[in-house]
């Protein structure tokens, strides 16, 4: 099979277009999808080619079709996740963003009550399939952690009490599914 | 002249359905396949039956095997799962009633008189 170096850029740009398209749609379906038009790409040229025929990767390109439409056959899915943040029953329903930012704003700042809310946002998290175990050990590890070598070697109680807190809270957004599928699609 | 909205609402109902007959009979080459759903205007480009043989796929309704070819690469042909057998009869059975109903009206088989008027004022 013969394939020079402009149709193979041709090609693998088209290839690309296609699949950010399919992935602002549904980031699972983008690669399979992605796979499937190169092999009827690479079964065009084949079958062109046993027939004793020249063949443009434009024209096979036409012939799959402007990967906007091509994408819009796609069912639009919100996130990678699926649609329960959470396995406690009030928050089933709830859009795992807005999960998130819950979690974040209670970590965030319920320490200033008592740690209540940072307690709260704790049980949100480890009964949420949005983050991995890893991180969900380290957002709960990190506060009392730092908290321990303050009480025991140095005296930054602000520092464990109101920064960490904060610092778990950005840690949980970026590490969270939502928003990894979010970055996942912008950045192609 | 159909525009394009009509003609999209109607294929995305029936494109499916249509892919499982084309598979039922025997394994059907993929670009065979795409090429008889753009002959039956199912599809608007090749392409787009990806998307459809996609969500077959995922719901056990289709498979594809592969098989190697005397030249060039291995070629992909789909064939119908058995819930994919159910799921064409289904499908079928829908059909018969919905197109029979359309097909009625739009005939003007139905006279105005048929329809029920419980609704109107007298």
């Amino acid at each position: 099979m013969s394939m020079n170096v402009d149709d193979g850029s041709v090609e693998r740009v088209y290839l690309d277009q296609i699949e950010r398209a399919v992935a602002a749609r549904d980031a699972e379906a983008a690669h399979q999808i992605r796979a499937e038009i190169a092999a009827h790409i690479a079964e065009s040229r084949s079958d062109a080619e046993q027939r004793g025929e020249v063949t443009d990767i434009r024209d096979i390109i036409a012939e799959i079709g402007d990967p906007l439409v091509v994408a819009a056959e796609v069912p639009k899915k919100r996130y990678v996740t699926g649609p329960r943040p959470s396995s406690i029953g009030l928050f089933t329903q709830w859009d795992p963003m807005t999960y998130v930012w819950a979690v974040c704003l209670l970590i965030a700042i319920g320490s200033a009550f008592y740690f209540t809310g940072w307690a709260l946002g704790l049980v949100m998290v480890w009964t949420s399939s949005l983050w991995t175990t890893r991180i969900k050990i380290w957002a709960s590890a990190l506060v009392p952690g730092v908290f321990l070598l303050a009480f025991l070697w140095f005296d930054f109680i602000f520092v464990a009490g109101y920064v960490v807190p904060v610092i778990v809270a950005v840690l949980l957004y970026f590490a969270s599914s939502p928003v990894k599928a979010r970055r996942r699609t912008l950045h192609g | 002249m159909v525009d394009d909205r009509t003609l999209n609402s109607l294929r995305k109902g029936v494109v499916e359905g249509v892919t499982l007959a084309l598979v039922s009979d025997s394994e059907v080459y993929g670009r065979d396949l795409a090429a008889r759903l753009v002959d039956l205007g199912l599809i608007s480009s090749a392409g787009t039956m990806y998307p459809v043989l996609g969500r077959l796929r995922e719901a056990g309704k289709v498979e594809t095997t592969w098989e190697e070819s005397l030249k060039g690469p291995p070629r992909r042909y789909y064939r119908l799962t058995t819930d994919g057998r159910d799921a064409l009869e289904s499908f079928a059975q829908g059909w018969e009633i919905i197109s029979g109903g359309v097909r009625s009206v739009l005939d003007g088989r139905v006279n105005q008189s048929d329809v029920p008027d419980e609704g109107r004022k007298k």
